[in-house]
């Protein structure tokens, strides 16, 4: 009689994405469950084209403001930002991103801050609200991040002023060919 | 962004296209199809696909593209999201081998070889080489940057170990290169292929084969290693699958085991740096080094030229695919007689190289189209290459930093990783038992400790 073997699945790329196992930080971090304030995020992102390597990355949510104390910053950055319009209002969010290589021989960089779609506010129910065109407190969230090194810096957005439970999007994957990576969610409250 | 646009794609994509337009959460994507190829075709001939129809639909070119562009979007077309994702049972019911390892060619998950089947007690075996939790992210990894990346655990790292046949000694390693996030098999129509090269003193301890047969098949080490990243490719990254995550017209055999051998570290000669630590690692680190390119070629000219001029003449004349980059691996006699003909390191000899050799006439002219207009101008220095013939060696190095000369530079590792002055890469392997060198158009991508992952 042939021996019978229970083996495991080859491909398992279900138990990543249907979260049959639980092997990172990131992976708990989702649209439906965003990182809290002060939360760090550990991540990756692939920096290269064709030849790219894994970076690893840390992204915190440290604080955030909001309302009529971050109207008063911004004028306080620049006299000439604007009022946020009707039934909106302003959150600032202070973040830090960090940047770590796996190896010695890697030595690419992070550009934060170049493209508008990096980082996003939604709403409660994932409505994407418009980008707001303010200079922010200093320092900006933006910058080259070299392995090992991190940006700490403000980023800016207008909100209703009836959503309770905003959330900020990070998208590594706004740069073209580089800085593929998993979306990242936090509270913006 | 709210700008209308539609995708022109050529009819042998549609399934490709399809996919990922599913995959980006776009199911409804307005896309018009061309007839394939159109690389190397006329430009009178494109002019007319144009104007012709789409071979998928049968409608005409232009008139889609003005209704994709001009139709008010449905709410049936505004509909994104990703795909949701089937849960899996982690293990399979119990079967007979047999069976099962036919269930998994059937699933595409092995590399058309019989694997080791992954039972739980051989992956708990191997999961004890690491310390690692089985439950540790290593990495994601995908087909190519177009699609959506998988994400792997370690547990999901020692399955595809134990299918390859590795010993749980081999692990480490395995892990490593798991943790570059690099497919072997990246899905391009030019089949590319991967090279591993293994430095340190992981190499003795887990007996790799640095001598006679180093990059043959005569060694468990390099063999199971290579062909685990196959396997993790196609498992754990999603690529392989012909016409959606593979599209190398060809394929490659290299992508079997993935040239994996390790370096001759015993045979370097005095003063030239193991990889690893021409890459900035400890001599006394483990370190697992990854190379892309597509083409290795076998060779030794019994003549009275000195080895290095024939290497020399060789990289001047060499053609294939990736002509801006070039890797050397030379049997460590070889490397002896480069280093006796006053080549102290392998950085000295690669910039004799780079500086030494031209491009072959046809190879420049015919990817430098504005130099010949000013060559046949008698615009200087490009007048006086072309007045030797077209033919003939044009004194420009395809090897140097920013190099013009050859196709896609944008493939090419020097875009990407530490900048040295040449894209030429040197690596020391083999038995000595003859001059032979094997020389191809591989560039180097990146190094990963093995230690970390012990």
């Amino acid at each position: 009689m042939k021996s019978r073997f229970a083996v495991f699945v080859a491909g398992i790329l279900a138990l990543a994405a249907a979260g049959g196992l639980k092997p990172a930080a990131a992976q708990e971090n989702s649209s439906t469950k965003p990182a809290a304030v002060g939360s760090r995020v550990r991540s990756m992102v692939e920096l290269g084209s064709v030849y790219s390597n894994i970076y690893d990355i840390a992204v915190t949510v440290i604080e955030t403001v909001r309302g009529p104390a971050a109207l008063e910053r911004l004028r306080a950055a620049d006299r000439d930002n604007p009022a946020p319009r009707a039934g909106m209002e302003y959150i600032l969010a202070r973040v830090r991103f960090e940047l770590k290589g796996r190896a010695v021989s890697d030595t690419l960089t992070f550009s934060l801050g170049e493209s508008p779609l990096e980082w996003v506010a939604l709403s409660e129910d994932l409505t994407e609200y418009e980008r707001v065109p303010v200079k922010v407190p200093a320092p900006p969230l933006a910058g080259v991040v070299k392995p090992g090194g991190s940006i700490e810096g403000w980023v800016a957005f207008a909100v209703a002023e009836k959503d309770p439970k905003p959330v900020m999007v990070f998208d590594p994957d706004t740069g073209g060919a580089t800085g593929r990576g998993r979306t990242l969610f936090f509270k913006l409250y | 962004m709210g700008v209308p646009a539609v995708p022109i794609i050529t009819a042998r994509f549609k399934e490709l296209v399809t996919t990922i337009s599913y995959k980006k959460g776009i199911p409804n994507m307005r896309i018009t199809y061309t007839p394939h190829p159109i690389t190397d075709r006329p430009a009178e001939l494109c002019r007319q696909y144009i104007a012709g129809n789409d071979p998928n639909s049968g409608q005409p070119m232009l008139g889609q593209i003005y209704a994709g562009l001009s139709r008010p979007l449905s709410a049936e077309d505004g509909k994104a999201g990703f795909l949701p994702r089937e849960e899996r049972t982690r293990l399979l019911p119990p079967d007979t081998p047999d069976r099962l390892m036919e269930y998994f060619h059937e699933q595409g998950f092995t590399d058309g070889n019989p694997v080791i089947l992954p039972t739980e007690e051989r992956v708990a075996e191997m999961l004890k080489a690491t310390s690692r939790q089985p439950d540790e992210w290593v990495g994601q990894m995908r087909p190519s940057p177009p699609h959506e990346a998988w994400y792997y655990t370690v547990e999901m790292v020692a399955v595809n170990a134990v299918m390859a046949g590795a010993k749980p000694e081999y692990f480490p390693t395995i892990l490593a290169l798991a943790g570059k996030g690099v497919t072997s098999m990246f899905s391009s129509t030019s089949s590319f292929a991967r090279m591993v090269v293994v430095n340190g003193p992981v190499v003795d301890e887990i007996g790799m084969n640095t001598g006679i047969g180093a990059m043959g098949p005569v060694s468990r080490a390099n063999s199971a290693i290579g062909r685990c990243w196959t396997l993790i490719s196609r498992n754990l990254g999603g690529s392989g699958k012909p016409g959606e995550t593979y599209l190398g017209s060809q394929g490659n055999p290299l992508n079997y085991n993935n040239l994996c051998f390790p370096e001759n570290e015993a045979g370097l000669p005095a003063g030239w740096k193991p990889l690893h630590v021409q890459k900035g690692f400890k001599k006394s680190d483990s370190v697992v080094s990854v190379f892309s390119g597509w083409s290795m070629s076998d060779i030794a000219w019994y003549s009275p030229l000195p080895i290095h001029e024939v290497i020399r003449g060789w990289l001047e004349h060499f053609f294939s695919f990736g002509t801006t980059q070039a890797t050397l691996v030379l049997d460590p006699i070889v490397a002896a007689d480069v280093a006796a003909s006053g080549h102290p390191t392998k950085e000295s000899f690669a910039k004799y190289l780079a500086e030494n050799t031209g491009t072959p006439g046809w190879l420049y002219w015919s990817q430098n189209e504005k130099a010949l207009e000013q060559a046949k101008k008698g615009v200087q220095p490009y007048a006086g290459w072309l007045r030797q013939g077209e033919g003939a060696v044009v004194p420009v190095s395809r090897y140097t930093r920013g190099a013009a000369a050859g196709r896609n530079p944008a493939f090419m590792a020097s875009k990407d990783s530490n900048e040295t002055s040449t894209s030429i890469e040197i690596v020391v392997t083999g038995g000595g038992t003859n001059t032979f060198w094997s020389g191809g158009d591989f560039g180097y991508v990146g190094s990963a400790s093995v230690d970390d992952w012990r």
